[in-house]
């Protein structure tokens, strides 16, 4: 079994992506001036939000007439695997998000031979803010997404019964920050519906031997500001069945988020995703970091 | 841990509930009172002018007279029984089309200087959360 520091962390796809995208938009003259905090984090399918739900804000701080981009990473440790991923997302005019990510999977048991034990995805995403704003007025910041999907290494997904290895997902978030929440503490809630045929978000593969359809699921997110530095949140996420006879757990997360400024944030969660790949009690720690230059 | 959940459906269900339940009108009592907001507006003048973002907003700007309508304003919406007698905010921020991104550099600016005059958090968080419904007659005006 390779390790995942083994191999190349596929920098040329992102060093790329990242120039085209910053050369074609002139960057270099962006206004980012939304309040800090209010990008959020990079979620770990590179999606402003928190760590694995996404969110309605888009990455960085622009406002309009704006542009901002961000530099994201996380690492999850589960009992018997591990998911490190690397985020660049850009963000125009607080209207428009893109976001490229590179997820690299490992799997830390012995698996029959011929199955590799390291799976990378790619993930293209495209976000637009359809309707309101986090803060202010009388509505919720409202958006809508979708993910392309592609996984590199499909043997296993296709051992467990996925039909396809690439895939995509669409979603709908409304993300609401109230200034005087419980304990007179900002408070973000966040809630979103999502179509999708992935499994375990994509990592094994899309469609399975027992669904193959599209199917609607449900996540969550709330947060507590002890301040404008500091919260503390919980979030959900709903996965399908689709693969027979593996069982598939939502995933749920604790975690405690830290903005120590507008250029940077730092999220540390405590993760269960349940039962994953036919192994239970999947549960770990989660760190993810974001940079805004 | 299967509590996740039950307390993320227990966040969000009670969490907006609690929202702005606050007993309305100690917030100029939480902020020092008098003195307390002369303080405040003294602190928030103080950082608008050594904010590079924005300090160009209010170089013209008579400093004694901003205070006391900023005094005003403050005293009224926190409760302190104050009249505003400036122009209201639409007018007041007429023909000047201030963006978002301004408008939220002086809610930083306001924060900052919150903290630096020693306001708690909570009462931070109730007055913005007062200042913020001004937003719409501010910005793009």
């Amino acid at each position: 079994m390779r390790h995942p520091s083994h191999r190349n962390f596929g920098p040329a796809a992102i060093g790329l992506y990242l120039l085209a995208i910053m050369t074609a938009t002139g960057a270099q003259a962006a206004e980012h001036g939304r309040l800090p905090a209010t990008g959020g984090a990079l979620s770990f399918q590179g999606a402003a939000g928190g760590g694995i739900v996404p969110m309605a804000v888009l990455a960085g701080l622009s406002t309009d007439p704006g542009s901002d981009w961000v530099l994201g990473g996380s690492l999850l440790t589960l009992s018997d695997f591990d998911l490190a991923t690397l985020s660049f997302a850009a963000s125009f005019d607080n209207r428009v998000e893109v976001s490229l990510t590179r997820q690299r999977f490992g799997i830390d048991f012995d698996l029959p031979p011929g199955l590799p034990g390291q799976i990378d995805q790619n993930i293209l995403g495209a976000k637009l803010r359809l309707a309101g704003d986090l803060i202010f007025g009388g509505l919720p910041q409202i958006s809508a997404g979708l993910q392309y999907q592609r996984v590199e290494d499909f043997e296993l997904a296709q051992a467990l019964g996925a039909r396809d290895r690439d895939g995509v997902d669409l979603y709908v978030n409304a993300t609401r920050l109230f200034l005087n929440g419980p304990w007179q503490r900002n408070f973000l809630v966040n809630a979103g519906l999502r179509a999708s045929r992935a499994n375990a978000t994509g990592l094994l593969g899309f469609g399975g031997d027992r669904h193959s359809n599209y199917r609607l699921l449900g996540e969550a997110s709330a947060a507590l500001f002890f301040n404008p530095q500091w919260a503390f949140g919980l979030e959900y996420r709903q996965q399908p069945a689709n693969l027979d006879g593996i069982a598939a757990s939502d995933w749920a997360d604790a975690f405690l988020a830290w903005f120590p400024n507008r250029h940077a944030s730092l999220v540390l969660a405590y993760t269960d995703f349940g039962s994953l790949a036919g192994r239970s009690g999947q549960r770990g720690l989660f760190l993810s970091f974001s940079l805004d230059p | 841990m299967r509590l996740l959940q039950p307390a993320l459906l227990a966040l969000l269900v009670i969490g907006p509930a609690c929202t702005g339940t606050h007993r309305a009108d100690r917030l100029y009592a939480d902020l020092g009172g008098s003195t307390g907001v002369a303080g405040l507006v003294d602190a928030v003048v103080a950082e608008l002018h050594s904010d590079p973002r924005i300090r160009h907003l209010f170089a013209e700007t008579d400093d004694a007279w901003f205070k006391a309508r900023l005094n005003e304003q403050i005293c009224k919406i926190a409760g302190g029984g104050c009249d505003y007698t400036g122009l209201d905010m639409a007018a007041a921020h007429s023909g000047m089309d201030l963006s978002e991104a301004q408008f939220n550099y002086f809610v930083e600016d306001a924060r900052r200087a919150m903290t630096r005059a020693g306001i708690r958090i909570g009462a931070q968080n109730r007055l913005l959360a007062r200042l913020a419904r001004m937003r719409a007659e501010v910005v793009h005006q």
